[in-house]
């Protein structure tokens, strides 16, 4: 066994054992204690170390695929317009529902539906921009799925559902737009439901074992196509493939948290630079790293709730952790590859 | 060499009818060719000529919109990717990475194919054929390096690696020579000739034209996406064919300035 | 014509390193390092340049820790997934060296995680078996619920608080916990609370459920509010006595409000109306419309509200349409901590017609609905005593 696995988890290991152990309490006035949890207290952090650790996975190995496809190291999982759409399908389930607030003029099935939560509409529309931007990065001039064509559309698709989300915000009543604001800096509740975090592991463990089987085509499959074809890989599988993938861990971790940006671009790239970028080490320890770093961020987050009156959202401390690591990496090096 | 009618299976490239378009411009009209085993087969002609399509066309990356491309009698879309990076390896014009890949890496791609096929644990210090590779093209003393940090001509030595790890009867090298010095030239006309000397079918796609003289044993000269001529070097650069293809005249000299250089030990 | 492809004599040697010891690639590359760090040029003779530190791809210059890194990324794992979690017998001494430093570290961190928790005591019953009969603990993500607690006296039942509570509260009550605001709560304090109610305000299917199902595991009631208009504000007053264990000064509340209702609009007949513009905000220019209690406050303050003709609710509208209306008085939400542009603006324009209301809680429906009514119309009509309503009428008819 190399060394970099067991140390990988061993720092997750013990991300996850802080956060665990760690949490207000109301004696001595709210005073942060640490000592294992029991009762209620050991199964609502659990699930949220849990929920954490499933989007910071999901994410990191998101960002793998997405920057294999796109043969860029600076994609990340957001660059095809999956957050955009999932946020509008959110910002339009809290319209409805704000519109219609009498439960009595709904059926008995709209109400279920509708209490179970933004996630089935954040899902809904983080498939429909992937619909969209499959539909437009394929073109028979370029090609299927060609990586430029992708990266328009991504951007094509987030300006528009970002300007239709600001229109539909506008008809909210302002405390509803409190609302979506909160959303939109993501958010790793205790309160889970458990069909929820089992899907997210459920798709997070297949689309890393996809991935581990294709490692070495994945290698070649970031060079050119005519040197992929060359050496036998199959480039619209491998495109395809990606392409899914990175789409359902996205859309699964936005349904989960919203939004939390970053996590997908920096732990793909912090891997790469300490062990080199064969998929193998990549595909094996990003994930891990993701999960470490989204439960050390939430972990810090909670503490600052605690410290100060209103908790840091998670988007914003991944960027505040993330932002400076990256900056460090990169000044680390002679020259800008 | 050229003409094998009596072993049509046994040809391992052959060109039916082949034409090409990108789109709206076209590139190759109606190519016959056929490559045998066993020879060094120089493709030239002027730039935009179609050489490169070629070299796209046979390792499967681009279909022709009518012919067909057959490799060992079989047409090259009914043979998997798997089977097809088994018969043909190429060396391209242009070599892109990304990511920062060591050169070990680099040529170890070549191999990801072995691995799949062998029953046990295959580790690369079984692995003949990479360290083989690896000392015929001298890449040796660069495997730890990152490949973007080479000099264009170290990286095409490792591409050549790569694509002689490969370990196929075809291969082809698309312009392998534009930025090798004058040595690895050389070195790189040694090694091919000692694949031709295994029956391997060597597929050189060139502009140099001392090149093509000095190494082919069939040269095929393409203008304008059609086959112009195709024979042994004194037939096909004669010096009416090459008026009419590249409109120079030949030199005075009798032998091509290339035979100068030799190797000195 | 002989091609001699080794031409330098560490290429022979490790040439014959493999036929005679095969080993694996790494331990050539090994040797390979070694014999360039010692000269510190490669095999062709070529310097080799000097890097600065962090780089980690220069033979023969590597730190130690480098080395080891850069000799285990070329070392061979197959594709199969089973074998690559075998070891592959690489012959690099340093491993079992990290090997035991990482297992150090790893222990290190869990006696720092786990020893704390074996000095805690156990901990107080909030977690044990609950009791049948609770004393009231409310938590509130509503600041008028909040408000309309303490005036009823029942602050002893208030265990947490929302954010937006934090300016308001005064005295003992700001050392209240906060609960967070009323879509993400802190859940683990709600569970060491153990609350009997939980107050919100929000459309019932917007209501997470999550939070329905932790209310419904914690045996916390979820008390949905509703404080739009006065008549609201009563009902609400009767529940939130009820589930804080002070239903009785709760109606007695609500008693004293419709008195106090019931006479202000009996003596509204008194004062003509006031054109009045309510402003939430200088810019953009939200108002008061209609259909809500701070229009109602406008009206029993002896003042006609002409935001309504806007609509319902809190209609945002430009500056010229403002100053196309008829308005005595402009009412401006600025409490003295907020800072608001255009506020200049409307100084500018309208000068002593401007009056500012500077309590924070205005836009909060409490129990001093009342005092906010008489302030306001302490503002509306300067001549507030009832005494003037007589005389005051011919002068104001003639004004207007």
């Amino acid at each position: 066994m190399k060394w970099w696995l067991p140390l990988s988890l061993v720092l997750f290991l013990g991300v996850a054992l802080l956060s665990l152990c760690t949490g207000p309490t109301l004696q001595h006035g709210l005073a942060i204690q640490l000592a294992i949890p029991h009762g209620s207290t050991f199964g609502l952090r659990l699930a949220r170390i849990a929920a954490a650790a499933i989007v910071g996975a999901s994410l990191s190995l998101s960002g793998v695929y997405l920057q294999n496809l796109l043969r860029n190291p600076l994609a990340d999982p957001y660059v095809l317009g999956l957050s955009g759409g999932a946020s509008l399908g959110v910002v339009l389930w809290i319209f409805v529902v704000s519109m219609c607030s009498q439960p009595a003029h709904l059926p008995v099935w709209a109400v279920d539906l509708l209490s179970l939560g933004h996630t089935i509409p954040s899902f809904i529309g983080a498939a429909i921009a992937m619909a969209a931007c499959f539909w437009l990065g394929t073109s028979r001039r370029s090609g299927f799925m060609d990586p430029v064509r992708l990266i328009l559309a991504g951007v094509i698709i987030s300006t528009i559902t970002g300007a239709c989300m600001l229109l539909v915000n506008s008809f909210l009543p302002p405390y509803q737009q409190n609302h979506v604001y909160f959303y939109l800096f993501g958010y790793i509740s205790e309160i889970t439901p458990h069909w929820l975090l089992i899907g997210g592991g459920g798709v997070l463990g297949a689309s890393w074992m996809i991935g581990l089987r294709y490692s070495r085509q994945l290698d070649i499959a970031s060079l050119s196509d005519i040197e992929a074809a060359a050496l036998g890989v199959s480039m619209s599988r491998l495109r395809l493939i990606n392409f899914v993938l990175s789409s359902l861990l996205t859309a699964a971790s936005v349904a989960i948290a919203g939004p939390i940006g970053f996590v997908g671009l920096i732990c793909p790239h912090i891997t790469r630079r300490l062990l080199g970028p064969s998929h193998q080490r990549l595909l094996l320890v990003a994930p891990i790293l993701g999960a470490s770093l989204l439960i050390g961020a939430d972990f810090v987050a909670r503490l600052s709730g605690v410290l100060l009156n209103e908790p840091i959202p998670v988007g914003v401390m991944t960027a505040l952790i993330g932002g400076p690591l990256f900056l460090y990496m990169m000044r680390s090096r002679t020259g800008w590859r | 060499m050229t003409d094998q009618t009596s072993h049509k299976s046994h040809i391992p490239v052959r060109f039916t009818n082949v034409s090409f378009r990108y789109h709206t411009a076209p590139v190759l009209h109606d190519v016959n060719m056929d490559f045998g085993a066993g020879c060094i087969h120089c493709i030239v002609g002027p730039n935009g000529s179609g050489k490169s399509t070629l070299a796209g066309l046979l390792i499967g990356m681009l279909s022709p919109q009518s012919g067909d491309v057959q490799i060992n009698g079989q047409s090259l879309p009914t043979i998997s990717h798997h089977q097809r990076s088994r018969l043909v390896a190429l060396t391209p014009q242009r070599i892109l990475c990304p990511f920062d890949y060591s050169v070990l890496e680099f040529v170890r791609m070549a191999r990801h194919q072995s691995w799949l096929d062998m029953q046990g644990v295959e580790s690369i210090s079984g692995d003949k054929v990479l360290q083989q590779a690896l000392q015929t093209t001298g890449v040796v003393h660069l495997i730890g390096r990152p490949f973007n940090e080479l000099s264009a001509g170290e990286q095409q030595r490792v591409a050549i690696a790569r694509m002689l790890a490969q370990d196929t009867p075809i291969t082809v090298l698309d312009e392998p020579t534009s930025a090798l010095d004058i040595e690895h030239q050389l070195e790189l006309v040694a090694m091919v000739q000692a694949i031709r000397q295994k029956g391997g079918c060597v597929i050189w796609i060139t502009h140099d034209l001392h090149m093509a003289l000095r190494t082919a044993d069939n040269i095929v000269m393409l203008k304008n996406g059609q086959v112009v001529i195709a024979g042994p070097p004194e037939v096909a650069l004669a010096d009416a064919v090459l008026g009419e293809v590249f409109g120079v005249r030949r030199g005075g000299l009798q032998q091509p300035q290339f035979e100068l250089y030799s190797k000195t030990n | 014509m002989c091609l001699c492809i080794f031409r330098q004599s560490n290429r022979h040697a490790a040439e014959d390193a493999w036929a005679v010891k095969q080993r694996s690639l790494v331990n050539m590359n090994e040797r390979i390092y070694h014999n360039v760090g010692r000269r510190g040029r490669s095999s062709t003779g070529r310097a080799l340049p000097l890097q600065g530190r962090g780089y980690r791809f220069e033979p023969g210059r590597l730190h130690p820790l480098w080395q080891f890194v850069r000799w285990h990324q070329i070392g061979p794992t197959p594709g199969k997934l089973s074998q690559m979690f075998k070891a592959t017998g690489s012959a690099v001494v340093n491993h079992r060296l990290y090997a035991s430093r990482v297992a150090v570290l790893a222990v290190v961190i869990l006696v720092v995680t786990v020893l704390p928790g074996c000095h805690a005591k156990s901990r107080s019953p909030k977690d044990a078996d609950m009791p049948t009969r609770r004393s009231p603990q409310i938590v509130s993500t509503v600041p008028a619920a909040t408000q309309i607690l303490l005036q009823l006296k029942a602050g002893d039942a208030l265990a947490a608080v929302s954010t937006y509570d934090k300016p308001l509260l005064t005295g003992r009550w700001r050392k209240l916990p906060v609960i967070g605001n009323y879509i993400r709560l802190n859940t683990e304090l709600m569970v060491q609370i153990h609350p009997t109610g939980l107050v919100m305000q929000m459309a019932p299917s917007l209501i997470p459920a999550g939070i329905r199902n932790l209310c419904h595991h914690l045996d916390c009631q979820i008390i949905d509010i509703k404080l739009n208009s006065l008549r609201d504000l009563e009902s609400t007053t009767l529940r939130l006595g009820s589930a804080s264990g002070s239903a009785g000064r709760a109606r007695e509340a609500v008693n004293r409000l419709r008195c106090q209702i019931a006479s202000m609009e009996r003596h509204l007949a008194n004062w003509p109306a006031i054109p009045v513009v309510y402003c939430l905000s200088s810019n953009p220019l939200r108002i008061v419309g209609g259909g809500n209690f701070m229009n109602d406050e406008i009206h029993l303050a002896g003042g006609k509200n002409v935001g309504r003709l806007f609509g319902n609710g809190f209609p945002k509208i430009t500056h010229a349409e403002l100053l196309q209306l008829h308005v005595k008085k402009i009412l401006i939400w600025h409490p003295e901590k907020v800072f608001q542009q255009g506020y200049q603006w409307l100084m500018r324009h309208y000068g002593n017609k401007l009056c500012r209301i500077r309590w924070p809680d205005a836009d909060l429906l409490t129990l001093n609905v009342v005092q906010k009514i008489r302030r306001i119309r302490a503002l509306i009509h300067p001549s507030t005593d009832p005494a003037q309503a007589a005389s005051t009428p011919a002068r104001k008819r003639r004004s207007q």
